[in-house]
């Protein structure tokens, strides 16, 4: 009796789920056709290329390609465990990581309510335009840039130098405990200003009614911050730090490569680098894989832990 | 619903089958047997076309391709990557494709995983069978008249697999040097420095004279391995090498200790560059240009001749090339910089290219009397006429569209000689003439005759004799030797590190596993030497 009625319900769901997508179908096949292309674009690069990850598992030959290579099933993660330099990789990876979240973070928050604050509208899109504009030069320029600037004779060395008690006549880069520091501060002020716009997106959708209430009962520029703004783009920001964490093991290896010399080693060479070095350079298309879904599968974990500490803590959650 | 899963559970099985049933296709076939069907002569009548690949670019109006068309009877359709800046992962894209082309050009004697493996993933063909069937004629002839070569030229199995560039002379092996400042030895009343000894009197000389810096020479990179500066005057080259028949480490040797410490001596009393690990290019060239620099190590066309273009004659700077620094006087150094008289670049036929037979045709030409030729100078008429030479001898020699600047359209002698010849790199025999009249300036010509001058040859493991298995090992191993090597070293040179950190450094080295490398190796040479009964 009681089987046959879940029996009953099941059938009736599914009747009734085909029934209305049959229905939905035709009513808006104009908005399914849309979505078609983007559909496409991720089965095609994004989850074609998926299959790739095998090459993990595999002494991979590009001549045979993934299904002729031989399989070696754990083999290149016991390489990548087994090198001397993998604690050093990671270590130095969630080093950078953690720094440039810890000050990379809050900077484009703190910048975008400081914007809103500006009340002459000519004033604030000047400002906006000159943060946004490092964003778009190109990251060997950049790189350029900042070896001249941290140089042996350089204006950031210079200004060291004034306030330091013993003086360098070489480059800062050359330094190993300068290397975070100088990584980071330059990525601070590349990106500053292009990541604020989704927090000025964010500020500029808050209710005025809260601003005029919070007026009438007497609060100040500071208080209107703190007790309106601020609970207003939380969501925004808990939203971006749990997508920031997706990241964390994930520092680009273009920077370091541009920055890197046998100096300042110790704390420049990361995963992303290992990775590079192992798949571009020499080739070894097997552990380089191996490496990069570790990668992936330490940043997935990342995500999912984050995640679900702020579902439980304020409801705010990715999924 | 029960018929659903089944066709599902089909589905899952017919693709595992497929996937098992792949890259097992006739594994095991008989060796072809190879018959000559074309004409022995040139130009060979044939509508068949033949495509070569190559990693730098072949332009649309290149004289060279329709020379070696017009000799040999073949088209030929050039093959490129785009981006010749990364060649290693164009040619990896490359063999990765279905489609291969007839004929590749790559460093294939010290290709991933050697040539035998190569031959034996059918990537590339087996000429072994081509040349027993003579239709290598003129390759053959090369080695039977040079038979020390062959060993060069064979896998470790003993099978041919390339049409390697040979140098035709001794002097074409090494393009680098050592440089110095002939105007201020002159001054100082010293002689061209031969050994490690003299070479330190004459850089603390420059260094009282006020010059800045009396050393530059470039340690990043490769240039950290091989060529070290004088780290051959310790008796141990910057790499593995041979002792007799014992294969050992340069970098594990008590030599390189010493060097090290002699480096970090000259780097605190200022005879090196303090930014040597920073060079760049326009460094040296404003240091040398400028006369701050009293000696360099470098290339003979790339170095010297670009900064003799650059200096104003007026300053009187003056760069004489020298012998390689040895640790005693009249003795040639242990090690340089130089090649193997077979390079590791040649051409290889694809297995699966349906043109073998004119394939190996269109190569072997490059080794017969007008090929070497062709490949070195072009054709006759054009760009080059048989003219005597100082010597007296009668030989090739370039014409103005090479070398009149009023008459190349605007292009670099470099590049006028790359459209009508392949002089720099010929899948042939590379001529000596061609370098003597490629270099404008006596020290360049006086530097061919003594960049060479090691003995390398005695020491230096030959190409490609580690199987891939072996590969990946020692890539476990060396990588991070290297990148512990580079930052200690470095260090200790810079004065970051005290000396006594070299202690720790070969302990260190022994822990990342050097011993299992030279053990390697060691098996790798001993099965070398078996096979050409050494």
């Amino acid at each position: 009796m009681v089987k046959e009625i879940v029996n009953q319900g099941v059938a009736i769901n599914k009747t009734a789920f085909s029934y209305r997508f049959k229905r939905d179908m035709k009513k808006n096949y104009s908005l399914y056709i849309l979505i078609i292309p983007v559909l496409a674009f991720y089965a095609l690069f994004m989850y074609k290329p998926m299959y790739g990850v095998l090459m993990a598992f595999q002494d991979f030959e590009i001549r045979v390609g993934i299904t002729g290579s031989d399989w070696v099933w754990f083999d290149n993660f016991k390489r990548f465990f087994a090198d001397p330099y993998f604690k050093r990789n990671i270590i130095n990876t969630v080093k950078i990581s953690v720094t440039s979240i810890v000050f990379g973070f809050p900077t484009p928050i703190i910048f975008a309510l400081l914007v809103n604050e500006i009340s002459k509208k000519w004033f604030m899109r000047t400002v906006q335009t000159i943060t946004y504009l490092p964003h778009f030069i190109s990251l060997v320029v950049i790189c350029g840039m900042i070896r001249t600037f941290v140089g042996s004779d350089g204006i950031i060395t210079s200004i060291v130098n004034f306030f330091s008690a013993n003086p360098v006549d070489e480059s800062l880069l050359n330094n190993a405990k300068a290397f975070v520091p100088i990584f980071v501060a330059s990525d601070i002020w590349q990106s500053f200003g292009w990541n604020s716009i989704i927090y000025l997106a964010a500020l500029s959708a808050v209710d005025e009614q809260l601003y005029e209430a919070a007026i009438i009962d007497g609060a100040g520029r500071i208080r209107q911050t703190i007790s309106v703004t601020i609970p207003s783009i939380l969501p925004t920001i808990t939203i971006m730090f749990i997508l920031r964490l997706g990241s964390i093991l994930s520092v680009g290896y273009e920077k370091i490569i541009l920055l890197t010399n046998a100096f300042n080693a110790e704390s420049s060479e990361i995963l992303s680098y290992y990775i590079y070095k192992k798949g571009l350079i020499s080739a070894d298309y097997g552990l380089a894989t191996a490496a990069g879904l570790f990668n992936s599968i330490i940043n997935f974990a990342f995500v999912a832990a984050a995640n679900s500490i702020s579902k439980k803590v304020s409801d705010i959650a990715l999924w | 619903m029960k018929g659903k899963k089944f066709f599902m559970l089909a589905i899952a099985v017919s693709m595992v089958f497929a996937i098992a049933s792949c890259g097992k296709s006739g594994d095991n076939e008989a060796t072809e047997v190879v018959k000559a069907t074309l004409s022995s002569t040139y130009p060979i009548e044939t509508d068949q076309t033949i495509r070569w690949w190559q990693s730098s670019p072949v332009k649309e109006n290149d004289k060279f391709a329709e020379f070696l068309e017009e000799a040999t009877g073949i088209k030929v359709e050039w093959e490129f990557p785009a981006d010749s800046g990364n060649a290693s992962t164009a040619f990896n894209l490359m063999i990765a494709s279905d489609n291969l082309p007839d004929v590749i050009q790559s460093g294939w004697a010290n290709s991933h995983g050697g040539p035998d493996y190569n031959l034996d993933k059918k990537i590339i063909t087996d000429l072994t069978p081509y040349m027993d069937a003579g239709i290598m004629p003129n390759l053959k002839a090369y080695i039977d008249e040079h038979p020390e070569l062959k060993k060069m030229m064979t896998s470790s199995t003993g099978r041919y697999y390339y049409f390697p560039q040979i140098l035709g002379d001794e002097r074409l092996a090494s393009f680098r040097t050592w440089f110095v400042r002939e105007d201020l030895l002159e001054k100082a009343n010293l002689e061209k420095p031969e050994t490690l000894d003299e070479w330190e009197q004459v850089l603390y000389a420059f260094k009282d004279m006020g010059i800045e810096t009396p050393l530059m020479a470039k340690f990043t990179g490769w240039q950290f391995k091989d060529d070290s500066p004088f780290l051959a005057c310790f008796d141990t080259p910057g790499d593995f090498y041979h002792d007799g028949n014992t294969v050992k480490y340069g970098f594990y040797e008590d030599g390189f200790g010493e060097w090290v410490k002699l480096m970090a001596k000259w780097y605190s009393d200022g005879i090196l560059d303090k930014d040597f690990l920073n060079e760049t290019n326009e460094h040296w060239s404003a240091e040398i240009i400028n006369g701050k620099n009293g000696a360099f190590f470098g290339s003979i066309g790339g170095n010297l001749g670009t900064y003799t273009d650059a200096i104003n004659p007026q300053t009187g700077i003056r760069y004489t090339p020298c012998k390689v620094p040895s640790s005693k006087k009249g003795e040639k150094a242990m090690w340089s910089s130089k090649d193997f008289m077979v390079k590791a670049v040649g051409c290889a036929v694809s297995y699966t290219s349906k043109n073998k037979e004119l394939a190996v045709r269109l190569l072997d030409y490059g080794y017969s009397k007008q090929g070497q030729i062709l490949w070195n100078f072009g054709k006759e008429g054009v760009s080059y006429e048989m003219k005597k030479n100082e010597e007296g001898r009668e030989i090739p020699t370039y014409t103005d569209v090479i070398m009149d600047p009023a008459k190349r359209n605007g292009l670099t002698q470099g590049e006028a000689m790359g459209l009508y010849t392949r002089a720099g790199m010929p899948i042939s025999v590379q001529s000596i003439d061609y370098l003597f009249q490629n270099y404008k300036y006596q020290a360049q010509k006086d530097a061919i005759e003594v960049a060479c001058g090691s003995r390398k040859d005695e020491y230096a493991l030959p190409l490609g004799i580690c199987n891939a298995e072996q590969e990946k090992k020692l890539a476990d191993i060396i990588t991070p030797v290297d990148t512990y090597r580079e930052e200690t070293i470095s260090k200790i040179i810079a004065g970051k590190l005290p000396i006594e950190t070299l202690e720790e450094y070969y302990k260190q080295l022994k822990a990342l596993g050097v011993d299992e490398a030279i053990s390697i190796y060691q098996e790798a040479y001993n099965k070398y030497l078996e096979k050409n009964n050494l």
